[in-house]
């Protein structure tokens, strides 16, 4: 075969997204040992408030069924394959966003007692994602998919439910809202930090050149 | 050649009458052997109104007769839950005419005789649990006759989703029916739905599954309405939806479901009907607990009883579907055992087997290959379910069945010896609307359960939700309510029992004098007593809401029934609920609702005590709608409860293949970039 398509996925490649894959294996393996959503590991506004705060990180990680945990697990790894060499340090900065930004609506917009899935995170994912991509590439594709990703959120919100997946746990598509809005204000922030950190060294730089 | 046994005989025919499927839907009645030509429903229209408490929904009806001799049409529709028919009306020359409610067999003799003399007469009966019959003749030659049906039942919320269901799915469990009648359920003019819901609560969203064409808006934070719409007819002014071109079948069940906003404290509502002048008044007193419940966390035995009877063969495949989802709920810890049933009782597992992901796949596989026939032995599944206990572990018993027990022992106290004989809890999967439900509930008070109906048009994996986090959370047992400083009597349910996650208590009685009442509910949480305490007003004097009369008649009717069928029907018992079903104008097992000429009825000297309390009723619901939903919480100043309501959990909706297609065009760039850059180098 190929050796140019293989060269990349050798170990110690940056090409190979590693941290996905031991991402995705964490949460198939929950899926298996744990079963479907584990009692000790779902989203519990009611534990949450006794104290279990581990469940606003594990509630993520942890899936209602066979089908949630298979397409987020395989969306997980789609997007780690295709983001995570060109994310780098943000692609821990958007799991991290996507985490807050559904709890955050979990705690004080939503008002549900019991949550569980990536999807939302995975959203912060792509938002940040397709920004980090845009950056680089500049192809008119990548603002089409970002369309197409954020039309169906809406659309979904505004039926109350996924279009297309009918999981054991009703769907709530605010969380993938919430999720998506984190990844791309984390790039907006991104962006005013390089633009802040740059007109900061400018002055400096024209003050060298300016007697000399 | 031999002769076959007349059991045998009749599991045959009843197995060939299910195959045939006449009589599966609500429809105009005709002899199966076709001695008289089928009527038409020409339109059929429905409108519902949920105020907070309580449903009302009024049905109304055009037959129509094609052909050229007169004929008398018999319309049969499923008994709603708990539904009290309030009104049976009947146009007679262009004018409607509000029917009376007198003894079953007084008015049957009432309604033949008109029929005789060839005068308009119409006639509701109740049969037992299984269908409301109209009765109406003659629909003439060639011409239309209206009718309007009006019937009250509480609304149902549970963990916050209100459920609302308008029973058309007959469960083909009724042998007689089968054998003499095909009912006709095409609508051929115009079929409307119209659904409004007025809550005090806020409400999140509305939906009607399996109706995708449902045209569902919000004009308030807790009103909704939504409307469907069919029929091969013209689409008149002011109708909602269009017209499909095809005639609307009336096979299907339409379910509507309601979400509270999530967060809403537990509450106490206080409904009341006392008019001016009245010493005594009538209370409706809905308890929303909160959130008190912890979950169970150690392993359980677990007993499904599935019915797998011939009845069962439209409803087979929500069944098996369910109890692949139930069996997917099992942790690790739980042991299961599955029971099937049908003339006989036998294990599908052959002992406990651990819920691991390969037994629950491997059993689930089984079930749903397992071809439903034969009789319902609801006894001997029972009996099965039970002697597989283990005294050592916690157990629960889910019996899933249509509920119609035709073989082997079907007595109602004989099931209820045998549930006594153990301590377990009963949970009850009630399929389609003619099942035994009496009976069901019965069985699941004695065994402090719950019961939970299950519609074909159900979302299956909600109802399952719901279930699964009352059997996995602790439940208030033993749960009393008193009431001090106001006289209260006649309260039902008599026995309250047990509440489980996400249940409403709902009470209704009678009460004397007004002013500040001390209520205390008290109950056992895993054997821990535990006290809930709040104050107070009912009012001198209130009349927004005299249906609730009519709800408490009702449910003191099916109180008295039910202590009927469990210790032997008593001469007084049925006096008590046939005096209650006539003063208070309800259909009943025991009366029925006649219609007739005006001048007949004063011929026959019937009071019309039914259209003054229908006139009451009307004008007190006008007065309503033009008013924004009143609240009706009255523990705001001392609330019963101070956690919030239980709630759904939510999986956030798993990515899609959808999802994922979005992103090909990106696998696309990015290959190409890859190749740039390995140029590039």
């Amino acid at each position: 075969m190929n050796e140019r398509w293989f060269r990349p996925l050798r170990h110690g490649s940056p090409a190979l997204p590693w941290r996905t894959l031991l991402l995705a294996g964490l949460a198939l393996a929950l899926y298996l040992l744990a079963g479907p959503a584990p009692e000790a590991l779902v989203y519990d506004r009611a534990a949450i408030a006794r104290g279990e705060w581990w469940r606003l990180l594990s509630g993520h990680w942890v899936h209602a069924d066979g089908s949630h945990a298979g397409w987020d697990i395989l969306g997980l790894l789609c997007l780690g394959l295709l983001f995570e060499s060109r994310l780098d340090r943000l692609l821990p900065l958007a799991l991290l966003a996507g985490t807050a930004a559904v709890d955050l609506w979990l705690l004080t917009g939503s008002g549900l007692a019991r949550y569980c899935g990536l999807s939302g995170i995975l959203n912060a994912l792509l938002a940040a994602g397709l920004a980090a991509w845009w950056r680089e590439l500049r192809s008119p594709v990548i603002p089409l998919v970002a369309a197409g990703a954020l039309a169906k959120i809406i659309v979904e919100i505004g039926a109350g439910e996924a279009l297309f997946t009918r999981t054991l746990w009703p769907s709530t598509p605010l969380a993938h809202g919430a999720g998506f809005a984190a990844g791309a204000l984390l790039v907006l922030i991104r962006l005013w930090w390089r633009k802040a950190a740059t007109g900061a060294q400018t002055p400096r730089t024209g003050y060298r050149a300016g007697p000399r | 050649m031999g002769w076959i046994k007349p059991s045998r005989l009749s599991r045959l025919l009843l197995g060939l009458l299910v195959l045939a499927g006449h009589v599966q839907a609500a429809g105009l009645l005709t002899p199966a052997d076709g001695s008289l030509p089928p009527l038409e429903i020409r339109d059929h229209r429905v409108e519902v109104i949920i105020e907070d408490s309580y449903a009302i929904t009024t049905v109304e009806q055009v037959f129509h007769n094609p052909h050229d001799c007169d004929l008398e049409a018999i319309y049969s529709f499923p008994v709603p839950a708990h539904g009290a028919v309030a009104e049976f009306t009947l146009w007679i020359d262009g004018q409607p005419v509000t029917g009376e409610v007198l003894e079953k067999a007084q008015a049957r003799t009432v309604y033949e005789q008109e029929k005789r003399a060839g005068r308009d007469a119409g006639l509701a009966e109740k049969d037992a649990y299984r269908t409301f019959d109209i009765h109406v003749h003659p629909v003439r030659a060639g011409q239309d006759t209206r009718i309007r049906l009006v019937y009250l039942q509480p609304a149902e919320v549970d963990t916050g989703i209100g459920r609302y269901v308008y029973p058309l799915e007959e469960g083909g469990v009724d042998e007689r029916k089968l054998a003499f009648w095909t009912a006709n359920d095409k609508v051929t003019g115009n079929f409307s739905f119209d659904f409004k819901l007025r809550s005090s609560y806020p409400v999140e969203a509305l939906r009607l599954p399996n109706q995708g064409q449902a045209r569902i808006r919000q004009l308030d934070a807790g009103e909704w309405t939504a409307s469907l719409a069919g029929g091969a007819g013209a689409v008149e002014e002011g109708a909602a939806g269009t017209s499909g071109g095809a005639a609307y079948t009336l096979d299907q069940d339409i379910v509507v479901y309601w979400r509270h906003a999530a967060g809403l404290p537990g509450s106490v509502d206080l409904v009341t009907h006392r008019p001016a002048g009245a010493k005594r008044g009538t209370f409706m007193l809905v308890v929303t607990p909160g959130e008190d419940l912890q979950p169970i966390r150690e392993g359980r035995d677990w007993i499904f009883i599935l019915d797998v009877s011939g009845s069962m063969a439209g409803k087979y495949a929500t069944l098996a579907d369910g109890v692949r989802r139930a069996l997917g709920r099992l942790t690790p810890a739980d042991r299961f055992r599955i029971i099937l049933f049908n003339d006989n009782a036998r294990e599908l597992t052959g002992g406990y087997v651990p819920a691991t992901p390969e037994q629950v796949g491997r059993y689930a596989d089984a079930v749903g290959r397992i071809q439903p026939g034969g009789s319902t032995n609801l006894y001997a599944g029972l009996k099965e379910g039970l002697g597989a206990l283990e005294a050592d572990r916690t157990s629960g018993l889910v019996l899933v069945t249509d509920g119609v027990a035709n073989v082997g022992e079907t007595g109602q106290r004989k099931f209820l010896e045998l549930i006594g004989r153990r301590d377990v809890r009963l949970f009850t999967f009630i399929m389609g609307n003619s099942a035994n439900r009496p009976l069901l509930e019965s069985l699941t008070r004695a065994s402090h359960g719950f019961a939970v109906s299950i519609s074909n048009s159900d979302d299956i994996v909600g109802q399952l939700l719901a279930a699964t986090s009352k059997v996995s959370h602790e439940a208030l047992h033993g749960v009393e309510l008193d009431i001090d400083g106001i006289r209260t009597a006649d309260i039902t349910p008599r026995v309250i029992g047990s509440l489980y996650r996400g249940q409403q208590l709902v009470l209704l009685g009678h009460y004397w004098g007004d002013g500040s009442a001390d209520v205390r509910l008290k109950a056992r949480i895993s054997g821990q007593p535990k006290e809930y305490r709040t104050r107070f007003e009912f009012p001198a004097r209130s009349g927004s809401n005299p249906e609730i009369e009519r709800l408490w008649a009702y449910a003191t009717i099916e109180d008295l029934q039910a202590e009927m069928a469990d210790f032997g029907e008593q001469a007084d018992l049925k006096r008590a609920a046939t005096d209650l079903a006539l003063e208070y104008g309800l259909v009943s097992d025991y009366t029925s609702m006649v219609v007739v000429r005006d001048e007949v009825f004063r011929e026959l000297g019937i009071e019309r005590r039914n259209l003054e309390r229908r006139e009451l009723e009307r004008a007190a619901r006008a007065a309503r709608a033009g008013q924004p939903a009143q609240s009706r919480r009255v523990d705001t100043g001392q609330p019963l409860f101070n956690g919030s309501r239980p709630g759904f959990g939510s999986g956030g909706g798993a990515l899609d293949p959808w999802s994922l297609l979005l992103l090909l065009p990106l696998a696309w760039i990015g290959l190409r970039a890859r190749r740039r850059e390995t140029r590039a180098r």
